[in-house]
């Protein structure tokens, strides 16, 4: 698949954050893209919109990024979710892996890093 | 490092306004370091010594360094390993306030010696970040909080001083931390770290002051004072603190846990225990740190 037709689900309670990582996507020629800003609505999105990929913060309001994770992995055992955190602690790496998370990125956010995540995932433009 | 706790030393001793320190940090960058006062710091040379070289320098159009050897002053060794060697770049601010005539050579040697024996620093070992300087550095700054830093606090600090650099700029001065039991803030946001160390910290400024924080901290030009800006504030506290929390948990294998960030405005925080706020002085404004143990 494409980058520009993939679905991408960007979950992070900063909309800060979200535009950031959401730049740094479009300029590698993502297009689709779903906002969500507790754990909650991220599971809530991907139950609805089935995304691609799923950039997630972990410490978030309402449901924690691991939570999410859980939850989501229980409703979809393919979900391809990327961990996008300031806490990249060995603890909460294990633990999101563990519960599923195919990837996991310290913030603060590093373009090459997205750009290798997405590569490994989609046709360029 | 050092310059900001110089700055920070300048202004406690009440060597100098806010006002010329700023200009003296804003004008950094434009500046090299000159021989004599590298003379004078590395004790070679004295005050006097460097102005009767200057003034020889008025009217024989020769360098510096080959005045000094003249005159007796210094070797030809000496000058080479002068100017080899990596400039303290608190000396920056001494020798911009020198040539700005704030201050005299002499008074600016009067200071190189008493914010070294202060802070135990040696001559020999300027040109790197010791960690037991930038201890003392720290610790000598919270001494007037009659707060005894623990050894976690004292890591948060660092680390914070040293994210300020990374991800805002080195252009500040640490201003005179104090214990309040209360605190009104401007634009602020609030995150609690649980755990075996557990402290909230909050992250404070006023609007004009958050527009020229959040351009400087996304690298994007902000015109006004929007949810942008506003999560600026709460994302740069929450990769702060979750920076700490990796730092604890690499050092020491302890596992904290973070809060959600939380925006407040105008809002008055009150404490039974004493909170330590630490102001910190930028040329576009005063960012409050604020930490309840």
């Amino acid at each position: 698949m494409k980058l520009e037709d993939a679905k991408i689900l960007i979950g992070d309670d900063s909309i800060l954050a979200r535009k950031q990582l959401k730049d740094i996507i479009s300029s590698l020629g993502g297009r689709n893209f779903l906002d969500a800003s507790n754990g909650q609505e991220v599971i809530d999105i991907y139950k609805e919109q089935s995304p691609e990929v799923v950039f997630l913060d972990i410490v978030m309001p309402v449901k924690d990024g691991n939570t999410a994770i859980a939850e989501i992995m229980e409703f979809d055992p393919k979900a391809d979710i990327v961990i996008v955190s300031s806490v990249g602690t060995q603890s909460q790496l294990k633990q999101a892996i563990q519960l599923g998370a195919k990837d996991f990125l310290q913030k603060p956010l590093n373009r090459r890093q997205i750009e290798s995540i997405l590569n490994n995932r989609f046709e360029g433009r | 490092m050092y310059s900001q706790f110089f700055g920070n030393y300048l202004l406690s001793k009440h060597i100098i306004p806010a006002d010329k320190l700023i200009s003296a940090i804003e004008n950094l960058h434009t500046k090299h370091i000159k021989l004599g006062t590298l003379a004078i710091h590395a004790g070679l040379m004295t005050a006097a010594q460097v102005d009767a070289i200057v003034i020889r320098q008025t009217h024989e159009d020769k360098r510096f360094g080959e005045l000094a050897i003249e005159e007796g002053y210094l070797t030809r060794e000496q000058v080479n390993s002068l100017l080899d060697q990596q400039t303290p770049d608190y000396l920056l601010i001494g020798q911009y306030l020198v040539d700005n005539g704030t201050l005299t050579n002499a008074q600016l040697e009067d200071l190189i010696s008493s914010y070294q024996a202060e802070n135990k620093i040696s001559n020999l070992e300027h040109t790197n970040i010791q960690k037991e300087n930038l201890q003392t550095l720290i610790r000598n700054l919270f001494l007037i909080t009659d707060t005894e830093l623990s050894e976690n606090l004292f890591k948060y600090l660092t680390l914070l001083f040293n994210n300020l650099i990374r991800f805002i700029g080195e252009d500040f001065a640490p201003l005179n931390p104090s214990v309040c039991k209360e605190y009104l803030t401007s634009q602020c946001s609030t995150q609690i770290i649980n755990g075996e160390f557990s402290m909230t910290s909050y992250f404070d400024m006023q609007e004009d002051t958050a527009i020229i924080f959040a351009s400087r901290y996304v690298k994007e030009k902000f015109e006004e004072y929007d949810e942008y800006v506003q999560a600026s504030i709460e994302d740069f506290l929450n990769l702060h603190n979750g920076l700490f929390n990796v730092n604890v948990s690499n050092d020491d294998s302890i596992e904290l846990f973070l809060n959600p960030p939380v925006s407040m405005e105008n809002t008055l925080i009150s404490s039974a225990s004493n909170m330590i706020l630490l102001p910190i002085m930028y040329p576009f404004g005063i960012l409050n740190f604020l930490i309840k143990l």
